[in-house]
């Protein structure tokens, strides 16, 4: 399969909107846990990271675009919250690819969208607005029910007639799409694929449910909702939730030499395979399998792997499963971190802001402390407690497993290294 | 409900939609389309117009509404 660049990144974090402070809040390893309220339903208090407040218009006067596509920007109604964020991840990837300086033709680029099922509360709160007054529904909630309205929406304003669809598989969704994006390549159709993840807006019921699963971390009696995600630590108990949007520019090198872009990293590898198991319970044997399936694809060995972008949700089976598959792909004693420590688990944007998250460190040459690996799970892996700084990636490999048994693997490459 | 509160509850409805349109001069003879509405746009309006008001018209009553004037007297016209 075709190795792609990265051509530009976008995203919008509770520890940063825009990629330059998400990267600063990985150098510090700063986050922004808090705790989650419903007083409506029964006094419910969840962990979560949220991002604080989100200002479409007035984020856009702070980028360089042209000037009928801030106005433009701005100017979509009804649009999910994630939808909002998502408009800025894209605009953020197209200045950083300088797409609106030298331009790629529409019907040669495609979306993809990671997520199904992302609209949740929007969805909450439209029915709830409704229940008494049922046939006055807003029209525009048929236009924006669906997972692809972020598609639309992006197309319209970016002018991408290629083609566009969404992706879901649970946790890995938009891992998932990283990897469709990178097979889509294989047709010859495109020299770009915009790969968008929305966040997914979780309601209380899915908090709730999350917690009944026993797969999300809880508060418990004043606990300090910072301390609560604890990936690869003794003291690991469930996920917490994060609200988290990226987006990343795939391109032809063909097209990016021709648009004299100096891209630093490439999506070289990609794998993916299914446990044939309904139940959340990961397996080492598939989580080792896509893995593997990515290394191949990347025509490396496991050995020249030396940075792990851990899926590390922090659920002690969860984390005891991933170190055993690395272990049994032949990726051991490197460097692992999880980005879940610092801003949570995105659920249907992990893959994505997780990739992009392992394409900064590889850029800037830093290796970002994974949060509260106080009293570390044995392994083989180099589990990294406090940022390295100065350190050059040259094969990363990042993780992303969802519920009903999907596993997908990607491997980034650094442009840089000499063969 | 009056003429006056009718136009008004018309307006401010408009203006959740097309929000520029607060600061703009317009005339109630001027096309929807003119003013920058397409017709989810007009179908917005007309379920948020039946929404303020509680209304049980049916919207195919609304077919013919191409201006703001044309919505207006359709809305005295049958909510007697």
């Amino acid at each position: 399969m075709a190795e792609v660049e990265v051509s530009g990144y976008g995203a919008v974090t509770p520890v940063g909107i825009g990629s330059s402070n998400f990267e600063s809040a990985l150098r510090e390893g700063k986050s922004n846990f808090s705790v989650v309220e419903f007083p409506q339903q029964e006094q419910l208090r969840f962990p979560g990271a949220l991002i604080d407040s989100f200002d479409l218009k007035s984020l856009l006067k702070e980028l360089q675009l042209p000037e009928e596509v801030r106005k433009k920007a701005g100017r979509f109604r009804n649009v999910s919250v994630g939808t909002s964020c998502a408009i800025y991840c894209a605009l953020e990837a197209w200045i950083a690819a300088g797409l609106f300086d030298s331009p790629i033709e529409a019907e040669r680029i495609a979306i993809v969208t990671g997520g199904s099922n992302t609209q949740l509360q929007d969805t909450l709160s439209l029915r709830e607005k409704y229940t008494e007054k049922l046939k006055f529904t807003n029209p525009n909630y048929a236009i924006n029910l669906f997972d692809t309205d972020v598609n639309g929406v992006i197309s319209e304003l970016l002018n991408i007639k290629g083609e566009g669809f969404s992706v879901g598989g649970a946790s890995a969704s938009s891992s998932m799409a990283l990897v469709q994006a990178h097979r889509l390549f294989d047709t010859g159709l495109y020299d770009a694929v915009l790969v968008v993840a929305p966040m997914i807006n979780l309601s209380a019921y899915e908090f709730s449910s999350f917690t009944n699963l026993g797969a999300m971390a809880t508060l418990g009696d004043g606990g300090s909702p910072g301390q609560l995600c604890r990936p690869f630590d003794n003291g690991h108990a469930g996920f917490v939730y994060g609200q988290n949007n990226g987006c990343v520019l795939l391109e032809t090198r063909e097209s990016a030499q021709k648009r004299e872009r100096r891209n630093l990293v490439a999506l070289s590898g990609s794998g993916t395979s299914l446990d044939g198991n309904r139940n959340p319970n990961p397996s080492v044997e598939g989580e080792c399998r896509a893995m593997q399936m990515a290394i191949r694809s990347a025509g490396i060995s496991a050995a020249a792997i030396n940075y792990i972008n851990a899926h590390g949700t922090a659920s002690p089976l969860g984390d005891q499963t991933e170190l055993e598959a690395l272990q049994q792909a032949g990726v051991t004693g490197k460097p692992i971190n999880s980005t879940k420590s610092i801003i949570g688990h995105g659920l249907t944007s992990a893959g994505v802001i997780e990739a992009i998250a392992t394409i900064i460190q590889m850029e800037k040459q830093f290796i970002h402390g994974s949060r509260n690996l106080t009293d570390p799970m044995p392994s083989e892996m180099e589990l990294v407690p406090e940022t390295i700084t100065d350190t050059t990636i040259d094969y990363a490999l990042s993780n992303a497993f969802g519920f009903g048994g999907i596993n997908t693997a990607l491997i980034f490459k650094n442009l840089t290294i000499t063969t | 409900m009056t003429k006056d509160e009718l136009l008004s509850t018309i307006k401010s409805n408009l203006f959740e939609i097309i929000p520029e349109l607060e600061d703009e001069e317009f005339s109630l003879d001027e096309k929807f389309v003119d003013l920058g509405m397409n017709s989810i746009d007009r179908g917005e309006l007309i379920t948020l117009t039946l929404e303020s008001l509680e209304s049980d018209i049916p919207r195919v009553e609304f077919v013919k509404a191409n201006s703001i004037k044309d919505l207006l007297d359709l809305f005295l016209a049958k909510a007697v």
